[in-house]
């Protein structure tokens, strides 16, 4: 899975993601954590490859890692925002 | 005359009178139902002095007025209402009585009073600086919250305009955010008339227009970006222009709403870009015209193409015809180039000019680029400030240059003589893109009123091919063409509408040339 046609930008303090050309005309305000998350899902992915990216940035155990990482992607798969 | 004949009676029994106030004509000085005055009988009525306050009987309204001397005259008086555009001739024998002093919310003030004096002095002593105070107090409650508001966004120093004051029951915050929209600033002013009180669900649709105009500057950067890679893969120069460069100036990203960008390109390379351009998805209008050339992609994209900074039939086009010569190229790009700082003030001042005097007129957002460029670059140690000086004379536009200087400072510093400036009201008039009523008003001057209709009625072989492409091969259609263009806007209501509108322009631009 990856984003697709998806530009992740740092704008006045926070992280927006904003679709070009896609079905969504809005833009996602995102954490820190949902932007490193977007940020690794510009090339084609997985959930477990992420797991491990944010492991070696964060101290955070690993499933709870997961879950969080999940609810991000399902987020962005509610506005159409993944090629799968 | 009943209130008259007993007014009387009192002041040759008592020699004065107390009367509570009735009517805003005498405003802010004296407020109906609120305010009292004290009268006292004048014996000699043909001695009364400037800025005195008579009480006198109107023969044409037939009622007491209590207005004030602005002339004397040999056998009347000439007095105003201090809130009143309209005067009265007062003959002598019409005064009743003279105001001595005046009750505000118990308070006793004599006519002698230094505060009192100094308020006729500042709101009356001229009839200029009354019509400057009277078009002053007739700016609405929502264009002074919305100039207070943006000087407040702009200047971000934690320092408030306190607009608590101009928000009363009535405020009609649609109205505020209309403006905000047609002066482009509404995006920078959410977060403030958030804080002022701004009701849902406006505020929302406000917070939504903000998200966008920061969505868009996002989308225009990604875009831009590659634009430009592929110009630099064909080997086409080019110079980014105007508000792609302003908004870095701004502290913070979205809050510059724009509508395009810009890119001068050099004659020979049009083709080549247009060709870029058509095949990531654009479509282009007046593809001969490459002064403004501009191509649309949705969402949100309008990128324009330019051969010249300034179109060849304005005379200030002279000044920028070495752009080229002088331009830097960049060092991150093998084909990207750069104007100088100080070329680069003196394009958009320009810019600015043109569309103020020229075009439609121009809003509120140029003095925050103003602001802007001013502290991040033309105050800096290396700007050559008496070459952009010398250019801007050389251009004639010092004088616009030193108003727009003047009215910034009023305006960011809170001073309201500002909102009864008549340039200051045209821009506000304006909005970002302007009005066709300052178009044609602006055109009119320029061109003189016959030379305007000549060209309205039998406008070029470029204008008409607009409509009528196949002028362009036969150039001896043309006064066909005119009169099926005539007959064509006599049979549409909307364009007898706009030609009855251009009139009335033509009339009052006459009438202020007479003035």
């Amino acid at each position: 899975m990856k984003l697709k046609d998806v530009i992740i930008s740092e704008a006045n303090g926070e992280f927006v993601a904003v679709s070009v050309g896609g079905s969504f005309n809005g833009m996602l305000k995102l954490n820190s954590t949902a932007a490193f998350i977007a940020e690794a899902m510009q090339e084609e992915t997985t959930v477990e490859a992420i797991a491990d990216k944010v492991c070696e940035s964060y101290e955070v155990e690993r499933d709870i890692a997961v879950k969080s990482i999940e609810a991000v992607v399902e987020e962005f798969r509610k506005v159409g925002l993944i090629a799968e | 005359m009943n209130d008259a004949v007993t007014i009387k009676q009192v002041l040759d029994k008592e020699g004065f009178i107390i009367h509570k106030i009735k009517g805003g004509s005498m405003l802010p000085l004296l407020e109906e139902k609120q305010d009292m005055v004290r009268l006292e009988a004048v014996k000699e009525k043909d001695k009364l002095k400037k800025y005195d306050v008579p009480l006198f009987f109107d023969k044409k309204t037939g009622t007491l007025v209590l207005h004030r001397i602005i002339k004397v005259k040999k056998d009347h008086y000439i007095t105003y209402g201090d809130n009143r555009k309209n005067y009265e001739i007062v003959p002598f024998d019409s005064v009743l009585a003279i105001a001595v002093g005046f009750y505000k919310k118990d308070k006793y003030i004599p006519c002698d009073d230094p505060e009192y004096l100094k308020y006729v002095k500042e709101r009356c002593s001229s009839i200029r600086k009354r019509k400057l105070y009277l078009r002053k107090r007739e700016i609405p409650a929502e264009l002074r919250v919305l100039i207070k508001l943006f000087a407040q966004a702009v200047k971000n120093d934690g320092v408030s305009m306190h607009v608590e004051k101009d928000i009363g029951e009535d405020f009609d915050w649609q109205t505020l955010y209309k403006e905000a929209n047609r002066h482009c600033i509404g995006a920078m002013l959410f977060p403030y008339v958030k804080k002022a009180g701004c009701p849902e669900p406006l505020l929302t649709l406000w917070s939504q227009n903000a998200d966008r105009a920061l969505r868009k500057e996002i989308l225009f950067d990604a875009e831009r970006k590659c634009i430009l890679d592929e110009f630099e893969k064909e080997q086409i120069k080019y110079i980014l222009l105007k508000g792609i460069l302003i908004k870095d100036f701004y502290p913070k990203k979205g809050i510059r709403e724009f509508s395009d960008n810009d890119f001068l390109l050099e004659e020979k390379d049009l083709e080549k870009a247009k060709k870029i351009m058509l095949k990531r998805g654009y479509e282009n209008k007046d593809s001969e015209d490459f002064v403004d050339c501009p191509f649309y992609k949705p969402p949100v994209f309008n990128f324009e193409l330019h051969k010249a900074l300034f179109r060849s039939t304005l005379p200030i086009s002279k000044y920028f015809k070495d752009t080229w010569e002088k331009a830097i190229k960049d060092e991150n790009r093998q084909y990207g180039y750069h104007m100088t700082d100080e070329d680069f003030y003196i394009y958009v001042m320009t810019h600015f000019y043109k569309h103020y005097a020229v075009n439609g007129g121009a809003g509120l957002r140029y003095f925050a680029d103003f602001y802007y460029l001013n502290k991040g670059l033309v105050k800096t140690e290396k700007f050559n400030n008496k070459y952009v000086n010398k250019t801007f004379e050389k251009i004639g536009i010092s004088e616009f240059i030193k108003k727009t200087t003047q009215m910034t400072e009023q305006l960011f510093s809170g001073d309201e003589n500002l909102f009864s400036d008549e340039m200051f009201a045209y821009i506000l008039e304006s909005g970002m893109y302007g009005t066709n009523t300052h178009a044609v008003a602006n055109k009119m001057k320029r061109d003189g009123k016959a030379k305007y209709w000549i060209t309205r009625l039998f406008p070029s072989k470029e204008y008409m091919a607009k409509n009528y492409p196949s002028v362009k091969k036969l150039p001896i259609l043309l006064p066909f063409l005119w009169v099926i263009r005539l007959v064509s806007a006599v049979c549409s209501k909307e364009r007898r509408d706009k030609f009855t509108e251009e009139r009335s322009i033509s009339k009052n631009v006459e009438n202020k040339a007479q003035k």
